[in-house]
């Protein structure tokens, strides 16, 4: 009567397992040394996996980039004015970098679960990504402003730039290979620390990883380590050919 | 929070901190062999380039995911981490170390060479002493990188503290994490300051500054 219970009896479960057995069968001929580092069967059905967690993992990267473009111009300025408050800015920029990445996740999801549970998970993972970010941009920025040459600016401003106008086409211009340097930085480092999402289950492709290391599945593992440093790698390589152009064309030699 | 620490030290805190700074520290070194004797001859031809400083992060998590699965003699958990960190580790440090050797004064260079020194005494008595403070921070950013990227390693249950962070974060209990996550928050705190120090007390200007007297002891004419 029990197992009537369950809706499960003992030969719906022998033939589940040669279902499986079946499948199992399938793979190893399909891939003689199983558990190989390439096979096409494996790729093909993870095929789904590997694009869903590609796309969230662009996702989270591009989130926490486009979070710290949007802080960093207004904090670099404000820090500029703050004058002798800039060494505890600096202060918090150095405490930010020496603190290990999954060490901030695992913080804001302890802050976020006692004052906001309503928020998705991967807010935990952005917010951390983001901050890391937002310094490594904010001291490309600054570094860039601090080596504008006072002559530029001084000839700049008797030329009559307003201060908008100074701060858009001398400072920033002359600054721009510097800060793309930053922006290469701060992206390589979005699309490598998102993989860090992982710990609470929305890491990207490193979940993926993580899953594939468990499994021992080295297709999916190697697919996805593929994946990931050509993400990293990819709008690397674009900013570096826009800061060789630029770089070439700056207006003072560095 | 107090019986959370008391857990966790129960459940080796500890043991785990000491082997993640074991296991950062041996990447680290694996990275400065890896590194610095490059750096060293790209720095000497002044290969460095300020404005154009390397990114230096390579994702540690998928080169740990694909060595951890290499078979036994090169895989195995500590190799691994190892190897794939002290990889993460060496861009900011060859990058760092390039551009400050790659700045050193020309001219006390060129003096040395005058003085009939050889390139090794060169290199050895001027520009690695000149660039020490530089050498000092690439070390700094990759120990820093190195307590990280371990930490992430430890996602795929690699050694050190970054495995009992993992688990605490996906049981969906953060507080469990949270004495792990403080104690490698205090270990990164703590290289950075060390480290510091180091890099400071490498500045071959500010040891100088010591040694001289404050003011010239007889009025010049």
């Amino acid at each position: 009567v029990a197992r009537r219970d369950v809706g499960c009896t003992r030969s719906d479960i022998r033939g589940r397992a040669g279902a499986i057995d079946a499948h199992l069968r399938s793979l190893a001929e399909s891939c003689p040394g199983r558990n190989d580092w390439f096979c096409g069967p494996a790729l093909e059905a993870a095929r789904p996996d590997l694009v869903a967690a590609l796309v969230e993992h662009v996702l989270l990267a591009a989130l926490a980039l486009a979070g710290a473009a949007v802080v960093a111009l207004p904090v670099t300025l404000l820090a500029r004015r703050l004058g002798p408050l800039r060494a505890l800015g600096r202060g918090v920029a150095g405490v930010v970098t020496a603190l290990p990445l999954l060490a901030l996740v695992a913080g804001t999801l302890a802050l976020l679960v006692r004052t906001r549970p309503d928020l998705p998970s991967w807010t935990a993972v952005v917010l951390p990504v983001g901050l890391v970010c937002t310094v490594l941009l904010v001291q490309s920025l600054a570094a860039g402003l601090a080596a504008v040459p006072a002559a530029v600016v001084e000839a700049a401003r008797a030329a009559g730039y307003d201060p908008t106008a100074l701060l858009v086409r001398v400072e920033l211009r002359t600054a721009l290979p510097r800060v793309l340097g930053g922006v290469r930085t701060a992206t390589a480092a979005a699309v490598s620390l998102s993989t860090a999402g992982a710990a609470v289950g929305r890491g990207g492709l490193g979940d993926v990883l993580v899953q594939g290391v468990r499994d021992g599945a080295r297709t999916e593992v190697l697919a996805a380590a593929v994946l990931v440093v050509a993400l990293a790698l990819l709008p690397d390589l674009l900013l570096l050919a826009l800061q060789r152009r630029l770089g070439s064309r700056s207006l003072v030699a560095a | 929070v107090s019986a959370a620490l008391d857990a966790a030290l129960r459940a080796g805190l500890l043991h785990d901190l000491l082997v993640h700074g074991g296991v950062a520290a041996l990447a680290l070194a694996l990275a400065c062999v890896l590194a610095l004797p490059a750096a060293v001859v790209r720095g000497h031809r002044r290969h460095g380039h300020p404005d154009r400083p390397r990114p230096g992060v390579v994702p540690v998590l998928a080169l740990a995911a694909v060595l951890l699965l290499l078979p036994v003699p090169w895989g195995g958990s500590v190799p691994a981490v190892v190897v794939a960190v002290g990889v993460l580790c060496v861009p900011p440090l060859h990058s760092c170390a390039v551009s400050g050797l790659s700045v050193v004064e020309p001219a006390a260079v060129e003096a040395l060479r005058a003085a009939g020194a050889s390139e090794r005494q060169v290199v050895r008595d001027v520009e690695l002493v000149l660039a020490g403070p530089a050498v000092a921070a690439g070390v700094r950013r990759a120990a820093l990188q190195a307590l990280g990227g371990t930490a992430l390693a430890g996602l795929l249950g690699g050694p050190g503290l970054g495995a009992g962070i993992a688990r605490g974060l996906a049981a969906g209990d953060p507080d469990a994490a949270l004495p792990a996550a403080a104690a490698l928050a205090f270990a990164g705190l703590l290289t950075a300051l060390l480290l510091g120090l180091v890099q400071r007390a490498a500045d071959p200007r500010r040891r100088g500054e010591r040694a001289r007297p404050r003011r010239t002891p007889v009025p010049l004419p």
